[in-house]
Formats: structure tokens, sequence, C-alpha cells
């Protein structure tokens, strides 16, 4: 041996040297590209299903503290039951941005760049991932029975159907999500201050309703305010309270099936059947101006100073709050004074002539929805995506799920769940979605922005009724432009609407 | 292969010489390579995506599947677009309200700082001002919410010791710009102040000992010798503010997402809106565009103003 080759400068020790490097960046790269190169079997065999939990994402630490007062498992644990059942794949929980509109921006970047997990959460129903197919339509899968449920024949059945219904389904008519709870709302009046202000419960009509927030005003309390006055809250209860029959019908044509869906509802536009111009729509705008005065000062229907202090000091008459917040008030030490659940009483002819004197059904709406992503077919993970979401969605695991004894009790979306005693109440009051006049619903998102910003200028006296009226037909004509242009470029024919029939 | 360091016996002492400074001048050029990542990064995440933005502004386009050539029809309908136009009014108000206010608040507080004879005070000054830059942009902006709720605000609590009644500062169509504007208080950004100290402290004791002989007050020294010589740092701050407020749309779409209705709505959010919510990409693009247009106006017509005699 040279001195060279000892001390290994030679040619030949330095690729001796290198050969080790040189072979694991061509077995990395190989790897990568798919090559023949074999690596650890049990990494081939594993296929890895990514879920976007949302609510459900399984905690760090089971420990309750300040900073972690509802710590979750329950997914978690289920999901190690079914890889118990499917060796070879496995479920991987991804963490999201609580977020709001950053969330929504992640869902769409990763949607564009096609790294999307296979299952995320979403808001129904969905237009705008189900309109680019970045989503897949459930309805035929809907119809197939969930394997887990002994006698079950349409995976559908399980479901709380109003949450399937038209106003929950996609603008081209499919259903995109699976629910696993529901969201539901309730009057909770603080029944101190009504006695103070000589209200008595209940409240049978409308105007005995306004008579309350007057009373409660006086008496020198806030009288009414919602955690989050989103316009279609009081836009669905209206639709509610001034439904007319023959309108409806007038509406309900393409598919008779009393209800209106999102084709009916565009046409219903187009066509300016129950149009901005129409008195019961100017009847609409009149009644909502009458109950705003007694809402929060600088109410709004997207940032919104919240109620939820407002009520707990005990300032607040009447809160409009979601179902599930019944557990937090009965638990929460700084709500010292007795309350009672309650719901909007009919409207009468004495409050409007066109009201229906109908009581309101209490609408449920789906709350945490699961959409299975174009990536389950891209990375062949469709069946047991499927089979997973099918898996979650039996009565008993459901019930584990959002029934879980550390966390927050939420509404079942599914039929048959077992449910915590305090919200069984109100789930037996869960209705079907049946026979709203739609006041007046979003055709596009840009439509829908604009017109709830034109409502809240109007509802504050910035606007005039004139000047309101015109700015809301304009944004109309647009939304039904953007909602026929955006279906008529649906990839799959079929869900193209046929203007004809028009 | 033949070593040019290697001189041959018969090689000239001129030769040598030269040969050996062609390779020293070209050596730190050799370091100039390790830039060629910097500028193949810049030009692709900082070049590219704006020239594609210009190219999609011409475009009627979704993001995905509407792609159809709009040819000047984006930037038509900007004209037409009334919550754009809204909305510049919006940022015309902020940005007039931040120009002022970035400039002369730091500037009097550089010159009170600077005017402390006690070097330890000067330094403890400055320390106080820049420890505040450690809390996060969002601290700040869910602390001014506190500060502006109208149910249990501390601005409102404040108010009613005083019987004045409550209002709903961001909730309030009057009122939400104002109170935007208002969340800069006490209006004495660090960098501003200490960009202004750096400035003041250039300007050397000999002038100002000059101005004293010569009898000048101290506002005649604060108009006639400070600001002239900091205008090369107004410039900059000027030029910083104007980016800023023409680009920024975090504190509205936090607090209030433009509203209430429109009253706080600034082009940047309506741009965001047009991309991220209403799947108007292409219109976005051209928005960002104009944005990118006016700001380069701006700065341009500030740096022909705003001349210093020693650039």
């Amino acid at each position: 041996m040279s001195s060279e080759e000892a001390l290994g400068n030679s040619p030949a020790a330095r690729l001796r040297a290198w050969t080790p490097v040189f072979v694991a960046v061509v077995a990395a790269l190989a790897s990568d590209c798919g090559g023949d190169v074999s690596v650890n079997p049990s990494i081939a065999a594993s296929r890895v299903i990514r879920m976007v939990p949302w609510v459900y994402m399984p905690s760090a630490d089971m420990e309750i503290s300040e900073e972690n007062p509802f710590p979750r498992e329950a997914i978690r644990l289920l999901a190690r039951e079914w890889e118990r059942l499917h060796p070879g794949v496995r479920i991987e929980f991804m963490v999201a941005a609580q977020e709001q509109s950053a969330y929504l921006t992640w869902v769409e970047t990763q949607c564009r760049g096609g790294t999307i997990p296979e299952i995320i959460f979403y808001f129904p129903p969905g237009d705008k991932l189900a309109n680019q197919a970045w989503v897949l339509p459930l309805d035929t899968f809907l119809e197939q029975p969930n394997k887990y449920v002994p006698g079950n024949r349409h995976w559908r059945d399980l479901i709380v159907p109003a949450c399937l219904a038209p106003p929950w389904m996609a603008q081209d008519g499919h259903n995109y999500f699976i629910p696993v709870d529901i969201f539901m709302t309730s009057l909770f009046y603080n029944t101190a201050i009504l006695e103070k202000a000589g209200v008595h419960l209940p409240i049978e009509t409308w105007a005995e309703f306004m008579d309350a927030h007057r009373r409660i005003r006086e008496a020198g309390y806030e009288p009414f305010w919602s955690r989050a006055m989103w316009s279609l809250w009081p836009r669905e209860l209206m639709g509610q309270l001034m439904h007319d029959e023959p309108t409806f019908r007038r509406l309900d044509v393409l598919d008779p099936n009393g209800r209106i869906d999102p084709e009916e509802n565009a046409r219903g536009a187009y066509l300016d059947i129950i149009g901005i111009h129409e008195s019961r729509f100017h009847e609409y705008l009149r009644l909502m101006k009458e109950w705003s005065r007694y809402w929060k000062t600088g109410f709004s229907f997207n940032k919104s100073p919240d109620s939820v202090n407002l009520f707990r000091a005990g300032r607040l008459g009447i809160s409009w709050d979601g179902a599930l917040n019944l557990s937090d008030y009965e638990n929460d030490p700084y709500v010292t004074f007795d309350f009672e659940l309650g719901w909007f009483p009919p409207m009468t002819k004495a409050s409007s002539p066109f009201a229906s004197a109908r009581t309101p059904e209490r609408i449920p709406v789906p709350g945490t929805c699961f959409y299975v992503t174009q990536s389950a077919v891209d990375n062949d993970l469709l069946e047991p995506v499927l089979d997973w979401l099918m898996f979650l969605t039996t009565p008993g695991n459901v019930a584990k799920l959002t029934q879980e004894e550390t966390g927050i009790k939420i509404p079942p979306a599914i039929l048959g769940a077992k449910v915590d005693p305090v919200l069984a109440p109100v789930l037996a009051q869960v209705t079907e979605l049946t026979g709203i006049l739609p006041i007046y619903w979003g055709l596009s998102p840009e439509a829908e922005d604009n017109f709830d910003r034109i409502f809240e200028l109007y509802l504050m006296d910035e606007l005039t009724l004139e000047q309101a009226l015109a700015r809301m037909a304009k944004w109309t004509d647009f939304g039904v432009r953007e909602a026929i242009r955006d279906n008529q470029t649906l990839t799959n024919p079929e869900d193209r609407w046929d203007l004809s029939r028009w | 292969m033949v070593d040019p360091m290697r001189f041959e016996p018969g090689q000239t002492r001129a030769r040598r010489r030269r040969v050996r400074g062609v390779l020293q001048a070209l050596r730190p050029g050799r370091f100039y390579l390790y830039l060629t990542p910097t500028f193949a990064f810049l030009a692709v995440f900082a070049y590219y995506p704006p020239l594609l933005a210009f190219y999609r502004s011409f475009y009627d386009w979704d993001g995905v599947r509407i792609e159809k050539w709009a040819g000047i029809g984006n930037y038509v309908n900007m004209f037409h677009d009334e919550v754009l136009l809204r909305s510049v009014w919006n940022l015309a108000q902020l940005t007039v309200f931040a120009v002022a206010v970035s400039v002369v608040f730091p500037l009097l507080t550089a010159e009170l700082i600077c005017s402390l004879r006690n070097r330890r005070a000067q330094f403890w000054h400055r320390v106080l001002l820049v420890v505040p830059m450690v809390v996060p942009i969002m601290v700040q902006l869910l602390l001014w919410k506190f500060i502006y709720d109208p149910n249990v605000g501390l601005l409102n609590a404040l108010l009613r010791l005083v019987r004045i009644p409550s209002q709903a500062w961001l909730h309030e169509p009057k009122l939400a710009l104002y109170s935007m504007m208002f969340m800069a208080f006490p209006f004495v950004g660090a960098i501003n102040v200490l960009i202004f100290l750096a400035g003041l402290n250039n300007i050397g004791q000999p002038v100002f000992d000059a101005a004293k002989i010569d009898g000048a007050s101290v506002i005649q020294r604060f108009f006639r010798i400070d600001v002239p010589l900091v205008k090369g740092q107004i410039k900059l701050i000027v030029i910083l503010t104007i980016i800023g407020t023409l680009n920024g749309y975090g504190t509205q779409l936090i607090l209030t997402d433009g509203g209430p209705g429109y009253s706080t709505m600034v082009p940047a959010l309506r741009m965001y809106q047009q991309a991220f919510r209403f799947n108007h990409l292409g219109y976005a693009c051209a928005i960002g565009m104009a944005l990118f247009a006016a700001i380069f106006g701006l700065t341009f017509i500030n740096m022909k103003l705003m001349r210093t005699d020693y650039e």
C-alpha cells in the first residue's frame, strides 16, 4: 500500500469513502421516483388517510387544566379500533388553523396545490369546493348501506334529514358532506330580568315578544342579542314567520318536494318571484328594522360584539345562542341567576298583514361536516376513506365522539345516538326543514356578502329604504348571473341547470 | 494541467505580476456566485408572482376553471366597483392620517430624547421605546379589541366614569374608521423615533452651537435646522408609511372585516376578498396591480417633492 492510499488520499480510497453517500442518495432518489428499490415492507404496505377532524382533534394531553379544559381523544381511539380492522391503512389527524378565514385559505391553497388531506372539515354546503371539483359528491355512497349498522339499507337514513335537505346541497344539487353533529339555536331568557321587567313566560305572539323587548329596555337592561348574529338566522326565522303558501308553490316547481332547492332559488330570484321590489320583502325589512331597535348598539352581521359576557354578567334579557352552550352556562360560576330556554313565538296579523301565524320550526344546521376530497381518488384511498366515515358515523361511535366525557357535549347528527340528558329535550325538537319561504338566500358569496352589508347599513339608518332596495336589487342581479355562470361551467354536464325549464 | 501560479525560471517578473493581479481580481468575484441562489429565490418568489399576477389580471380567472381573456375588463370594472371606490376613499383618509402621525409624533419624541443631556437617560428612553416592539401585532390588535369592546371595554368604562354614554367604537359606521386610526396611539412608533434620532445625532454639535450664537430660539432651530437636515429620514418614513398603509388589511380583516357596511373597507381587503372568498382571482390581480401602481406613483411623487441636497 502506498503512503497516499494509507492516508486515504488516493482516487480509489476517495471513491470508497464516497460510495455509501452515493448509494444513499441514489436510493433516496429512486424510492421517491417510484424506482424498484427495496424498502422496508411495513412502510410500503402502510397507506395513510389524512384527516382534519376540526373540533374533534385529539388533545395531546388528557389532563384537564385551565389551558386544556375539554380534552378529547375519542376519535383517536375510534381510529385505532378501525385500523385494527384494516391492517395496512393508517389514519393521521392533521391540526388546522382555528381562525376561520385562515383555515379557509389553507384549504383552498391545499386544494389548488393538490395536497389537501383525504378528509377535511368544511362549512356546508361547500359550493366553493364543489364547483371546483375539489370534493366528491357523496349521494351514491349515501344510498349504499352502512355495513357497520346491522339492518341499515341506506347510509343517509342514519343522518338527521334536515342536514341533507336542499339548503345544504351544493349548487349542483348534490350532497358533498357527512355531518357528525348539528348546531341548534335556542333563546336563553334571564328570568330574573324578565321578572323585574314584568314579562311573563311563555311569550305567545311576536307582538308580545316585541313588547317584552320594550319592557326589558325600560327596566334598564339590554333586551336582545346573539352570540353570532349571522344574517342567515333572522332570515330563516322571518322566512317562517312570513311564510306564504301560494308564493312558496310558485317557487317549488322544478322539483315539487316541499323544499326550495338551489336551482329553484336561483330561478325565483331570476324571475323576481319573491323579488326585492315585492311588498312582502319590504315588510320583511320593516319588521327587521323594528326588531333591530332592541339589538345591542353597534350590532353587525359579521363581527358583532358578542353576547356571551353580556348574558353572563346578567345584563342581557334574551340571548339567542347555540343550544350546546346550555351545559356551559349551567356550569358557569358567573351565571348566578335563573334562566330558561325558549323559542320564537309565531307572528300574527296584529304584527303584520304578511304574518304566517305558524310556529317557527327549530331547524338544525349541520355542524361538523366531513368532505371527501379529490386526494382520496388521486391516492387510491376512496374505498378506505368511505369505510372509515361509515365506521365513524354509526350511532354508537358518534355518541362516543360527540358525548365524550371530558369534552363539550354536542348534539349528534346521527339518529339514534345516545346523548347527554341535558341535550335530550333540545334534540327532541329537531325538525326537518320544509316549507320555508326563502326571504333571501345567497346566490353567490359576493352577492351574499354585499347584501348583508347593505342590510346592515339600512338597519343602522345609514341608508334609506329606497337606497337599500336599489343596491340590493343590483346585488341580486349580480348573484343570479354568478350562480348561472358558475353552474353552467360545472365539469359534469348533468349537473348543469336546464335553463329552458325556467 | 499547468498551474498558473507556478512560474518557470524563464518567465519575466512583469508577466508574473500580471497573472497574479488577474487572479487576485477574479478571486473576490467568485463570492458573487454565492449570491446566485438568493437571486434565484428572489426571481421565483418575489418577481415571478407579480409578473404572473400582471398577466392574469387580463383574464377572467377563478383560480382553476374559468379562464377567459378579459382584456382590460378587470381594470375597467374597478371604476364601476362602488365598494372599491368607497375603500379608496377610506384608504386616502387612513394614509393621510398615518403619514401625518408617523412623522410628527416620532420627530417630536426624537427631538426631546436628543435634547437630553444625560446619555444614560437617553439610552433608557430608547430602550423603553423599543421594548413594546416585542409584543406581536396580533396581541396588540386583540388588546385594542378589548379596549374598544362596547360591553366590557376599557374605553367605555372610562367614559362611564365621567357619565359619557358608551359607544360601539368598531361597530358604528361613523366611528369605526376613526377608531381604527386611533389604534396607533400614542403614535410614537419605535422604529420611526430611532430613525429620526439617528438623523438628529448626525447633525453635529457645531451646527447647534452656531445657531445658538446666532440667537436662534428652540422653535427656530427645529424648523430651520433640524427639519431640513432630517428631510431624508422624513422621506424614508413617508414612503414606508405609504407602502404599509396601502398594502395593509390585517387590522380590518381581524377587527371589522371592512364593516360595518363598508366603513372600514380598504382596497387590499377588497383584493383579499375577491381572491379568497369570491374566487375572482383575475379581478383580484388587477386590484393588486393598481395598488402597485399607486404605491409606485406616490413614492415617485414623494421622491420628487422631497428632494434632498445631499443625495
